[in-house]
């Protein structure tokens, strides 16, 4: 342990049963070698013994429940290096249940509500079944998903206490339905789930894919090729989509966030 | 959540309870290959490729487990369960030519989608099945007791972590598959919320346990960060290559290599014995000062199919230029709930166990426990009267719940993490790989003094019932106690040394008095006995007497 060296944690608290406002803790503590967000809130909660809420299962990036907001940015603990200076607040967008633990279940129930039961193109002829490598490629991509929510979290068009939030179910939801969307095993009609969870509202800043701690390619993995399947459905119109959907991630945040264009989207009632 | 699944098949009402989120959290998730006894016409490989036998199996055990089950495990996975999950969805990583992934010189294991992610990914479709078929379940609610009439298990007691509800369950046949790697120690692979629930549980309410002392330890995780302890440094054999890693001293020098010892399935044991030589000379110690190096291996392969390599790079090693450092890990145990391994039933009526809860290691010959004891648990289950609960059992703990709050935040007390924390060091400190009779009575003493004068001022800080974590910790620390005391009970109680388990005092493997399960049990008075049961080997010879240390088991 590196005794000269400290981290200054600004710990955020709120048990929404007793505490009218969330308040916030301030801490000074040793750092450790290689030392991750989730080992400074160990130090605390262990070492310190002072108690608070927290969430973690694996500490090393399989769980997915340590989510948490480091100095403003979404941030899995267990991966981030802890900073010289942060403040650590529950993971936004979610109901807080206390301190720095939020409630998932919600998110979980509409995933379950809106994903449709696969069925196989073809009967399932026995193990090993005949697939190709390349064409699992896009699943594959997006079978790192760890279900760590921070990609929601990033999201700036899911945050339900914005008055313009209409009910977008966000990145994740959609990476899990694009999961069974691009798998070349099943045939599955997405659209209504897709439409219902309101893709449409997605504002392609990509700002969930920079955020994946796994980097999942979560707008063009996913979120693209899901609008393609409703572009070619004849379900959904989008202005120049072929040219669109080419250009570089940063142009398309640019124009889609900055100058607030948007892909024109427009649902083909007759077709849903 | 397999178990939940096959009986929820069968159209009984099913009621699936975890500590954690499923899927999530326990053992499951680190599950980093699939053993899959790949059939070498799946692969295109001639026949002499199959690596995977009773005989091999058995010495992952270190020959103390039941060859006709692992016999018909290994059947099993071949023949039924890889179909039945691919059918399920689950996709078995593929070679550019389509061939499954497999490893050229142990062809029995297989991934999905990377080595090291494996588990995780089976988990979560097994997750998704669960919630898809309605299966009731209560994620973040400890099992705070079993609840017993007339040594007849009839269900249990939870606790609510989230919103600190206690409830009580009725049931006429209850599975335990809580998994085997528990956070026991300093070091540990096991999740923050396994801490010997699975052992100090049932063994309360009657059941039997076994093979506790026998614990593996890995000896190739990462040193640091802390949280990393339990990210492991695969000494196996990887996907695509002959090649393995390297276990190196602090000196440069090998001390060790898997693909000197293919024929070792279980190459843990031996790396700890390298280990513990080269800790002897000073050469490495068991805090670090060793390293994996995985230099050798094609940087394509490592960045492909390997989970775990992006995790040095995040802390500024390259795998392909520089070595991990490395330290142990107490792992699992190959031992847990004693039950009949034809199924799965424990010593005590309607519990049944599966999987790492009887000490039973992989994911995949997890889920064989699980459809026997499901099977054997819904066996004439309709005929079966609703039991009934002694309502005494309930009041007893939730008493305890209720006298955790009433005195949270009077002075004087004691935290919990402050004792889980000391019962992992004492863990650490004398129930470490390298074992001895005085360390290990020293151990008792101190966990007898923690149980008698710390327990009894144990004050949580805060009286919240909102994820009020500090109430888990306190049942933590009961059930760390008992969990960690039967260890060393069952540790003093054998005289050799095997596998990972070393007492220096008994330098030796003897298969003539010890090739024996060490069981542990209560009688209904609460009197505590250890018994003893022959392991039969029908598959293998073994000699009476063996230098530990140069042996390979």
């Amino acid at each position: 342990m590196n005794a000269e060296r400290t981290h200054s944690v600004k710990l955020y608290r709120y048990d929404p049963s007793s505490d009218k406002e969330p308040y916030y803790e301030q801490f000074v503590i040793p750092h450790q070698k290689g030392m991750r967000v989730l080992d400074a809130l160990d130090y605390i909660y262990e070492q310190l013994e002072h108690p608070f809420a927290y969430h973690w299962f694996c500490g090393t990036k399989r769980c997915g429940m340590c989510g948490v907001m480091v100095n403003g940015k979404p941030s899995l603990a267990c991966w981030d290096a802890a900073q010289d200076h942060m403040t650590v607040e529950p993971l936004r967008h979610f109901l807080i249940v206390r301190d720095l633990v939020v409630d998932f279940s919600e998110n979980e129930r509409t995933l379950t509500e809106l994903r449709p039961q696969p069925i196989r193109k073809a009967p399932y002829e026995g193990f090993p079944e005949n697939l190709s490598a390349g064409k699992m490629q896009a699943h594959l991509d997006l079978m790192s998903c760890i279900d760590c929510r921070l990609c929601v979290a990033a999201c700036p068009k899911t945050d339900p206490s914005d008055p313009t939030y209409k009910g977008f179910v966000g990145p994740y939801t959609l990476v899990q339905l694009a999961k069974i969307g691009v798998d070349p095993r099943y045939d599955v009609n997405l659209t209504q789930s897709l439409l219902k969870g309101r893709i449409q509202d997605c504002g392609s800043c990509n700002d969930c894919g920079e955020t994946c701690p796994n980097q999942i390619p979560i707008l063009r993995g996913a979120v693209d090729k899901l609008r393609d399947r409703l572009v070619d459905d004849g379900v959904y119109k989008i202005r120049a989509w072929s040219i669109i959907k080419k250009l570089p991630l940063s142009v398309r945040k640019w124009s889609r966030c900055k100058l607030n264009l948007t892909l024109g989207e427009r649902i083909n009632e007759a077709a849903t | 959540m397999y178990a939940a699944l096959k009986a929820r098949e069968a159209g009984v009402d099913v009621l699936l309870v975890s500590k954690g989120p499923i899927g999530r959290s326990g053992a499951t998730p680190f599950g980093g290959t699939l053993l899959a006894y790949l059939d070498p016409k799946w692969i295109n490989e001639p026949a002499k490729m199959d690596g995977a036998s009773e005989e091999d199996y058995a010495s992952t055990y270190f020959y103390l487990a039941d060859e006709d089950h692992i016999a018909k495990t290994i059947q099993w996975v071949r023949d039924h369960l890889l179909s039945e999950l691919e059918q399920m969805g689950l996709y078995f990583r593929r070679q550019p030519d389509g061939r499954v992934l497999f490893c050229p010189t142990r062809p029995k294991h297989t991934w999905t989608p990377k080595m090291g992610m494996s588990g995780r990914v089976m988990a979560d479709l097994l997750r998704r099945k669960v919630l898809e078929s309605r299966i009731r379940v209560m994620e973040e609610n400890m099992v705070t007791s079993i609840l017993t009439t007339g040594r007849r298990c009839v269900g249990a007691t939870l606790f609510d972590i989230m919103n600190g509800e206690f409830n009580a369950v009725r049931a006429k046949a209850t599975i335990i598959a809580t998994g085997h790697a528990n956070f026991l120690s300093r070091r540990s692979t096991g999740t923050r919320e396994v801490c010997g629930d699975g052992l100090a549980i049932p063994y309360s309410a009657g059941a039997e346990l076994y093979n506790v002392e026998m614990v593996l330890w890995h000896a190739s995780d990462m040193a640091w960060p802390r949280c990393w302890m339990r990210l492991h440094i695969y000494p196996n054999p990887m996907p695509l290559t002959a090649e393995t890693s390297k276990i190196v001293n602090k000196n440069g020098e090998v001390m060790y290599e898997q693909k000197e010892n293919l024929e070792i399935t279980s190459p843990y044991y031996l790396q700890l014995k390298r280990l513990y030589e080269n800790v002897r000379r000073g050469k490495a110690s068991f805090d670090g000062s060793y390293f994996s190096d995985l230099r050798h291996i094609d940087p394509h392969i490592l960045n492909e199919y390997s989970y775990q390599t992006q995790f040095p790079k995040k802390v500024g090693i390259n795998p392909t230029k520089d070595m991990i450092e490395n330290a142990p890990s107490y792992h699992f145990l190959i031992g847990g709930v004693w039950v009949n391994f034809a199924t799965m039933a424990s010593s005590i009526p309607r519990l049944f166990a599966a999987g790492g809860a009887t000490g039973h290691d992989g994911v995949t010959e997890c889920m064989y426990d699980a459809q026997i004891a499901t099977k054997s648990a819904l066996a004439k289950i309709d005929e079966l009267p609703t039991p009934e609960i002694e309502q005494l059992q309930i009041e007893t703990v939730e008493k305890r719940i209720t006298k955790l709050l009433e005195n949270a935040g009077t002075e004087g007390g004691v935290s919990p993490i402050s004792l889980k924390r000391q019962i992992r060091e004492i863990m650490w400190e004398k129930m470490g790989y390298v074992k001895n009779e005085q360390g290990m009575n020293s151990a008792l003493q101190e966990f007898a003094e923690i149980r008698h004068s710390e327990v009894p001022r144990m004050t949580l800080a805060s009286k919240t019932k909102r994820f009020n974590y500090e109430i888990v910790d306190a049942f933590d620390v009961y059930n760390m106690l008992t969990a960690c005391e039967l260890q060393v009970r069952a540790s003093l109680y054998r005289k050799e040394s095997r596998g990972p388990f070393y007492r220096e005092d008994y330098p030796y493997i003897d298969n003539k008095n010890w090739l024996k399960y060490i069981i542990l049990g209560r009688k209904e008075n609460g009197e505590e006995y250890i018994r003893t049961e022959q392991v039969s080997l029908k598959n293998k010879k073994l000699p009476d007497r063996e230098e530990y240390l140069s042996s390979t088991y």
